[in-house]
């Protein structure tokens, strides 16, 4: 559909520079008209090939743009600064705290969040999968939403995470540059003819360029706001979807609707005025530009009257006008009010307050993520957000129980971290001491933003001390295979270009062996009985003529191989596979807990993160 | 006809050439910026740390009050030099003082732990002891923070001189960023590691 609209504007905009070229010609040689048809087929070839080429050319090199930058360089584009992870503003850390909170509760890492500089309340999520993911949030929406808002507008944020949308949003901002391209050519052109008029200079072909350039900003001007009424369709059908997960997510429509009375309400509504943000309207919570046509066609957003009364079936439709400076007022007490109970960094007293109101069982994955963050003691959460201590904290958790490779480990680190990490090391590692095992990986989580804010020699210096604390024992072990594939999957796109979700392998059949392999590991290392037969269950089910695999001569760093083949593989693929995986863990009735973590990094490579689960009793997660 | 396509050609591939440079000098400039809020983050709990540590001092330091004062005021200057060169992280007049106004602070602190030396009593305090800990723990993230700082000023700058990029980074308006260079004050002592 979207493809069928972008062939469509291509070719009308391939016309209609033709019609500008003619035109120019004419103008330039009035007294040529006998000798000049209006279809000539070589001339069309020209202008077709030529124009094609550009849009074509200004697409890819979007494309590519966007695959070096990722989230982080969209939301550069739209002028928003990094939040620093480690942050000491109360309504800074509110934010962070919040987006941890849901991060955990999805199970994906913990994204970098960028401040807009802008008063109007929005929000939006970019790049092409979650480990590229970032939030931006606008100053106003921090100032003026109270924590539960937040949550909501975030909860909608991180749907589109979950759902792939920012994904299609990316392509889409790509697509759609090769013909605004075509626009800001003719408007190049213009403005330095205008230079050279006021120079005196007289150049022969002036007048057929000028038509040119006018005709060219004409034409891309149509030319993308047609694909922007297509584009807006389909934004504000999946704009409807996001909230209605939003409030599945949080549990809380109250949240949400809140936060949607409260944009009714402000004068400054959701309107973002960085002129990078508008042209990519449909990547934000709300509307970016103010319009009085509110549901009209080329709106990237449903009226936000017809979204509050989707979520709150009550509502009458007034949106009473608010008082700012009040309302700042009172979330900033909320807010401190909230941290200093917690102290700077922790999950804060709104968390506590919402999660008591709303019982566990009605609220499972909020109220799970909030009690894990809570587990972890507030000075490893702290650690977690300071650039330099989440690096010794990594190192932390690779430390080995046995003293004499811990010894061996700690000499490798004071040769070859920097002496800051080395010293900050021997603080964390004694504050960890005692830390519940199923803690590693949500911390590991946590510790995304900081370690993502590394510089590039740093981030290199870390990932090969990373490397040679996992090999100094000689052995591969489960948690270190998982936290090697985290940190390699999630980090490496922060320090170079994003590799694009890519459909190559459409059927399981394609990815027979590795895909016999993935499930062979998991049924002979679960402590099955019969791994044979589960094997030979599964095989059947996912309709692969193979046979079973023994135990011995499996490991990690084959699996690892196996599965790096799936990130060409479709989204229905990589679903199929770890539906057999989950099937594979929970069919003898126990999950051991390196069985868990182990089919959590199955299906967060497979681009489908898990949510972390709070072990119940020991039973589920025996120590 | 054929002329006029050539020109449109060649102009729009001038174009993207030129928007190619812009975007990737924005890109690199953004990482600096953000990496001196690191600094920035570091820097303003260190200046946060240091009246506690006088407050502290001070009961004990009856007959050293120049000292303390030697202090705050090395800490006052450190925090404005501070603020103004969060306003323009890497121009090179800002990024200096800020860098002599912490090599004063750094030397202020020597000679009070120097003078602290003289104090048993002080040093056996519970509260000090754990301030002085967390400054030389601050410092450290103060030092990787500029670390990292540096590293990507280094990238900015090694692009913006680079060919072709140094013909148009003056007609975009991008200056060359100032690294922040700190004079270690305590060279010849080695960082206290302790465990």
């Amino acid at each position: 559909m979207l493809i069928v609209a972008y062939m469509l504007t291509v070719l009308a905009v391939i016309m209609g520079v033709y019609v500008a070229c003619y035109a120019a010609i004419l103008w330039s040689n009035p007294d040529n008209y006998e000798n000049m048809p209006f279809w000539n087929s070589i001339w069309l070839a020209y202008v077709g090939g030529v124009t094609a080429l550009i849009i074509l050319s200004g697409s890819i090199y979007k494309i590519w743009e966007l695959r070096r930058g990722g989230g982080a360089g969209v939301a550069e584009m739209f002028g928003g600064k990094r939040v620093p992870p480690n942050t000491e503003d109360l309504l800074q850390r509110r934010l962070l705290n919040v987006v941890e909170e849901m991060a955990i509760a999805s199970g994906m890492p913990v994204p970098p969040v960028y401040l807009l500089p802008e008063n109007g309340i929005n929000a939006f999520a970019a790049g092409f999968s979650s480990s590229d993911a970032v939030l931006g949030v606008t100053q106003g929406a921090i100032d003026l939403l109270n924590r539960d808002q937040l949550q909501g507008v975030l909860g909608h944020e991180f749907s589109h995470i979950l759902n792939a949308d920012i994904a299609m949003n990316m392509r889409l901002m790509g697509s759609l540059h090769g013909i605004t391209l075509l626009g800001d050519a003719g408007w190049l052109v213009l403005r330095s003819m205008g230079g050279r008029r006021h120079s005196g200079d007289k150049g022969g072909a002036h007048p057929a360029v000028f038509i040119l350039a006018v005709i060219l900003i004409i034409v891309s001007g149509i030319g993308s706001l047609a694909a922007g009424a297509i584009k807006a369709a389909i934004s504000r059908q999946r704009e409807f979807l996001a909230d209605a997960s939003a409030v599945q997510f949080t549990r809380n429509p109250d949240g949400l609707a809140g936060a949607l009375k409260i944009i009714g309400g402000y004068a400054s509504s959701s309107s973002v005025t960085h002129a990078g943000a508008a042209p990519a309207s449909f990547m934000f919570f709300g509307n970016v530009l103010r319009s009085p046509l509110d549901y009209a066609w080329f709106s990237t957003h449903p009226a936000v009257t017809l979204r509050i009364q989707r979520l709150d079936p009550s509502f009458d439709g007034s949106l009473p006008p608010m008082n700012v400076p009040q309302r700042a007022r009172m979330v900033a007490n909320e807010a401190s009010l909230g941290l200093s109970l917690g102290l700077i960094g922790a999950a804060d007293l709104a968390t506590g307050v919402t999660m008591g109101r709303l019982s566990a069982s009605e609220h499972p994955e909020m109220a799970n993520a909030a009690e894990l963050i809570n587990d972890i003691p507030l000075q490893i959460r702290n650690f977690s957000h300071d650039p330099c201590l989440a690096r010794a904290l990594v190192y932390a958790l690779l430390l080995c129980r046995e003293k004499d490779v811990r010894a061996k480990q700690i000499q490798w680190l004071e040769k070859h971290a920097e002496q800051g990490v080395f010293r900050d090391l021997m603080d964390v590692y004694a504050q960890m001491k005692g830390l519940k095992s199923h803690l590693r990986i949500p911390i590991l989580d946590m510790c995304m933003p900081a370690l993502k804010s590394l510089s590039k020699p740093q981030y290199h210096r870390f990932i090969s001390n990373v490397q040679a604390l996992i090999r100094a024992d000689g052995h591969y072990s489960g948690f270190e295979f998982v936290l090697q594939q985290i940190l390699l999957r999630h980090l490496a796109p922060a320090f170079s270009t994003v590799a694009m979700p890519r459909n190559k392998y459409r059927d399981m059949s394609m990815l027979t062996e590795s895909a016999v392999y993935v499930v062979a590991f998991l049924a002979c290392t679960g402590g099955n009985k019969h791994p044979q037969d589960l094997q030979r269950r599964i095989f059947y089910q996912l309709g692969l003529d193979a046979e079973p695999l023994d135990a011995e001569g499996l490991n990690f760093t084959a699996l690892g191989k196996a599965l790096q083949q799936f990130e060409e593989a479709s989204p229905e693929v990589n679903a199929m596979l770890l539906q057999a995986c989950e099937f594979c863990v929970l069919e003898d009735g126990q999950v051991l807990q390196s069985e868990y973590e182990l089919l959590r990094a199955i299906a967060d490579a497979l681009g489908h993160p898990m949510p972390l689960l709070k072990p119940r009793e020991s039973a589920v997660f025996p120590q | 006809m054929t002329a006029i396509l050539s020109v449109f050609a060649a102009l729009v591939i001038v174009l993207v050439w030129a928007v190619m440079i812009y975007n990737a000098l924005v890109k690199l400039k953004n990482r600096y910026l953000n990496a001196f809020s690191q600094i920035d983050v570091q820097l303003t709990r260190r200046y946060e740390l240091i009246p506690n540590l006088v407050e502290t001092a001070k009961a004990y330091l009856k007959h050293e009050s120049e000292t303390l004062q030697r202090v705050i005021e090395a800490r006052n200057t450190a925090v404005a030099a501070m603020k103004t060169a969060g306003k323009h992280p890497g121009d090179p007049t800002s990024m200096r003082a800020l860098a002599g106004a912490e090599a004063g602070l750094g030397g202020a602190l020597m000679s009070l732990n120097a003078v602290m030396e003289n104090y048993p009593d002080l040093k056996a305090n519970q509260t000090i002891a754990q301030l002085s800990e967390e400054l030389t723990s601050t410092e450290n993230r103060v030092a990787f923070a500029r670390q990292s700082y540096n590293d990507e000023v280094m990238a900015y700058n090694t692009q913006r001189q680079s060919f072709p990029d140094v013909l148009l980074a003056g007609v975009f308006g991008f200056s060359d960023a100032s690294l922040l260079e700190i004079p270690d004050v305590k060279a010849k002592e080695p960082v206290r590691v302790s465990f």
